[in-house]
């Protein structure tokens, strides 16, 4: 890679593939939404090495300008996880509770 | 040898009615974690774009903005405070954690001083994607018993 230059579409490459890693199973589901921030973020990124490259900012601004970006793009990771947890709890409750219904209705009585 | 079977059938019946009891794998919904978000979503709006119209102008000057960071800081502790007491919060804890980093960076810079309203929006885009990703998770959250 050039000095100051970002190769923005290695580093989309390698956020996409981080974030796949990360999500796992929920990666297909949220796969559009998900590229979508990604693709923000590295905008931002650009502008901040733009700031930095022409001299508008320190190389001390660039850091925090970029913790405040992969914080967000952690935050967005986690918003991510969470939403497929709440997917897995209730499609697991729902099949307990097909469960429950099968065996209160065979024995006659609430059991479960 | 019949007692074991009988036993083992009776503990595989328990084990199985117990396995039928509702999972839970995050937390529930919580409306006042919910509402601080939209707070602090509220609050870090306005400042922004104070900011952008102040660009240049002594009123940008990070002495005249303490409140706001005061204010933020307290409405984070609050939410922290709040979701460890909530079981299996351990995401939205996360969520707030990274925020408080984004605010004290943000405060960081504002320290410094910003140079250009290009530099503000790259921070607020930031921050509105990581609020926006908050709240999408609380919306889950509440329709998850529905």
């Amino acid at each position: 890679m050039e000095k100051n230059k970002i190769d923005v579409k290695e580093l989309l490459h390698s956020m996409i593939s981080a974030s796949k890693d990360v999500l796992k199973k929920e990666w297909k589901q949220v796969a559009p939404v998900a590229e979508l921030q990604i693709k923000n973020i590295l905008h931002n990124i650009e502008q901040i090495a733009v700031l930095k490259i022409n001299g508008k900012i320190t190389e001390e601004q660039a850091k925090l300008h970029l913790t405040i970006q992969k914080e967000s793009f952690k935050t967005i990771l986690l918003s991510f996880e969470g939403i497929g947890i709440v997917t897995a709890e209730k499609t697991i409750n729902a099949a307990l509770h097909t469960v429950k219904t099968t065996i209160n209705k065979a024995i006659g009585w609430r059991l479960l | 040898m019949n007692i074991h079977i009988r036993f083992f059938s009776l503990s595989a019946f328990l084990v199985f009615l117990f396995s039928c009891a509702e999972v839970k794998l995050i937390q529930e919904y919580d409306a006042v974690s919910n509402n601080k978000i939209n707070l602090v979503y509220e609050r870090s709006t306005k400042f922004f774009t104070k900011l952008k119209r102040n660009v240049g102008l002594p009123e940008n000057k990070y002495e005249k903005h303490i409140d706001f960071y005061d204010d933020i800081q307290s409405d984070i502790h609050i939410l922290e405070t709040r979701t460890k007491a909530i079981d299996k919060s351990v995401i939205v804890q996360k969520q707030i954690t990274a925020l408080d980093i984004q605010i004290k960076s943000l405060e960081q810079l504002h320290k410094k001083g910003f140079v250009s309203k290009e530099e503000i929006e790259i921070i607020q885009s930031a921050f509105d994607q990581s609020i926006a990703a908050m709240l999408k998770l609380q919306v889950a959250l509440k329709n998850k018993n529905n």
